[in-house]
């Protein structure tokens, strides 16, 4: 032990010291190879001369041509949403209590379906190897996932999209087109259906631009659209349908020596986009945004202004903006998920002191004053509702191997499903319509 | 660093960002161990970071700053690493082979388990800061740089990660007396 605050300090430095005389690099061919095929950023001219770089890096692009593939884009997102408007098919109700579907998860046997009495149903589901981050359409018909080629190196453009409908022998689609998914900085982000079930947003990256872009892929596999920021040292990610299906939010993330992530809101073709709160730091701020059912407001996590690197939970009122925290003051709240009914908010919770406990919180969503309900310690992580609203599902404690299931109006009711190998984000199914629920 | 070398890769010379990246990839490494307590994540945040400077690197005004801006890169990488990741992990116990060269004469194996745990349990945070500073030797102003916060601040967090591993050194004294009593 030390004697005093200067032993204090030398002890904690050799320490250090003798902790990282033993570090072996052994993957610097690995990461050279991964920079070839990193693109370097192209710096314009007019930027070029902002940062007062010497001399081009990059052949310069004519800037009416950069213009016209612009308007390009727009268009052709404009005439594909018209399209889109005029072929919705009616969102599926909302179904009863008692008939919430299956359970969907990727491991290393492709996307396997369990029910709630641990009865698995099928691995027909596979994409290229590695599978992961399983969403169900709303109308439980289908079911998206993401997958790379088990020999992949992670990089930007290895993990692709993939459709495949639950019933039948049809086997799943690539529907990405040539738009990747960009899920390196942040894996556990699923496909988002529209809720009419025709189109999904994710991550993408632009390889004719080397833009990260909110990329729009057709269920059907005829094509996407992509949303990409006018600057280029902007990037778009994590997308959310609103309930209607017109508008997005989305990630701004800036890159390289700028600051600061955005909230921004824009119709589904790009249009009419705003910055609804921003973050003063470059964080996982709006990774993870919940739409109120009935699109009136948003809850998301940020990063504390007052506290960075802790996170708090945010109720965000849309056409007033305001902001509501949703946790009490010395927590840190992750994963906000609102319930089917609009009424709850469930989330994850930590206080704040370094040793401090760890619980799933169910939160009023309104301005009842109805009080919170923590649910018993046996989510480790993650957190979805059933569809019909009385359950929660996570990860179990560890946050591998098994999942849970938590009765929320009675969470002494725990059902653990044994799924070895899951990993990512999962699902649970609205039963389908023709099942007769 | 080589301000030359980091001109050149400023300008697209691959070869000579590979040369920068040979320099420093150890220091790296080592440096987001320490931070990660654990050689995949390291690894993670390390090559992550290497592809943004690069992809980045055009955006550099002053080649001077491109160590301070590659720390830059490297902390927030291993702090996204952690916070990321901590929802979903299972810590990972370090091995023996990554301390070999201890011995109870330089710290008793219960100073190290204790600085470990309690070390474990600062924020991500608090563990750049700790590392920055005891590891490194960096002066508070450039850590405040390198973390994106005001020097005050980074002096205030630095002062608490050390409460908490003296608390945890302390704790772990008054166990060991306690039990040599019994």
């Amino acid at each position: 032990m030390t004697d005093d605050g200067r032993g204090m300090d030398q002890l904690i430095a050799r320490w250090l010291r003798e902790d990282a005389e033993s570090s072996r690099v052994s993957y610097v061919a690995e990461t050279l190879e991964r920079l070839d095929r990193t693109p370097q950023r192209r710096v314009t001219g007019t930027v070029r001369q902002a940062l007062r770089i010497e001399r081009p890096i990059l052949p310069p692009v004519p800037r009416a041509g950069q213009l016209a593939f612009v308007l390009l884009l727009l268009l052709l997102a404009l005439v594909t949403s018209f399209v889109v408007v005029g072929s919705q098919r009616r969102t599926v109700p909302p179904i009863g209590p008692a008939g919430n579907g299956l359970i969907g998860y990727a491991s290393d046997n492709g996307v396997t379906l369990i029910g709630l009495d641990g009865s698995s149903t099928t691995t027909r589901l596979r994409g290229l190897g590695a599978d992961t981050n399983v969403a169900f359409s709303p109308d439980g018909t289908q079911v998206a996932f993401l997958s790379r080629s088990r020999d992949a190196i992670v990089t930007q453009a290895a993990q692709r999209l993939f459709v495949a409908a639950v019933e039948g022998d049809a086997a799943a689609r690539d529907i990405t087109g040539s738009v990747p998914v960009w899920n390196w900085d942040d894996p556990d982000v699923p496909p988002v259906w529209s809720p009419d079930g025709t189109r999904i947003a994710y991550s993408g990256f632009d390889v004719a631009t080397s833009r990260i872009v909110v990329a729009i892929a057709h269920a059907d596999g005829s094509g996407a659209t992509t949303i990409a920021p006018d600057v280029w040292w902007l990037q778009y990610t994590h997308p959310q349908w609103s309930p209607d299906g017109q508008w997005l939010t989305f990630q701004a993330f800036t890159t390289g020596l700028e600051h600061g992530t955005q909230l921004i809101l824009s119709r589904s073709d790009g249009s009419d986009r705003r910055v609804l709160i921003e973050s003063t730091t470059r964080s996982f701020s709006f990774a993870r945004v919940a739409w109120a059912p009935d699109g009136s407001a948003l809850a998301f996590s940020r990063e504390l202004s007052e506290s960075p690197g802790d996170y708090g939970i945010f109720r965000y009122e849309i056409r007033m903006a305001t902001e509501t925290p949703v946790n009490p003051p010395n927590t840190r709240a992750f994963d906000p998920t609102w319930s089917p009914d609009g009424e709850w908010i469930a989330y994850h919770e930590d206080d704040a002191a370094p040793e401090g406990a760890s619980r799933v919180v169910v939160a009023d969503a309104t301005d009842a004053g109805r009080p919170r309900r923590e649910l018993p310690p046996v989510v480790g992580c993650s957190l979805a509702w059933s569809p019909d609203g009385r359950y929660l599902l996570g990860y179990a404690k560890g946050c591998e191997g098994a999942l849970v299931v938590v009765a929320v109006d009675h969470p002494s009711q725990v059902i653990t499903l044994e799924t070895p190998g899951a990993r990512g984000v999962v699902s649970w199914q609205r039963v389908p319509p023709d099942a007769g629920g | 660093m080589d301000d030359e070398l980091v001109r050149r890769a400023r300008d697209g010379d691959r070869a000579a960002f590979a040369s920068l990246v040979a320099a420093s990839i150890d220091a790296l490494d080592r440096v987001a161990r320490l931070i990660t307590r654990d050689p995949d994540r390291a690894q993670d945040a390390v090559q992550e970071t290497l592809i943004k400077a690069w992809r980045d690197l055009p955006s550099l005004r002053e080649v001077d700053r491109f160590e301070g801006w590659l720390r830059q890169l490297l902390v927030r990488s291993c702090m996204d690493e952690l916070r990321r990741r901590r929802r979903f992990a299972v810590e990972v116990e370090l091995i023996d082979s990554m301390h070999p060269h201890i011995s109870d004469a330089v710290i008793s194996i219960a100073d190290r388990d204790a600085l470990e745990h309690a070390f474990r349990r600062l924020e991500p945070e608090q563990r750049a800061l700790v590392v920055l500073y005891y590891y490194q030797g960096l002066p508070v102003e450039e850590i405040a740089t390198a973390l994106r916060i005001p020097a005050g601040t980074a002096k205030s967090r630095l002062f608490r990660a050390r409460e908490v591993l003296r608390a945890a050194l302390e704790a772990d004294a008054r166990t060991v007396t306690a039990g040599g009593v019994a």
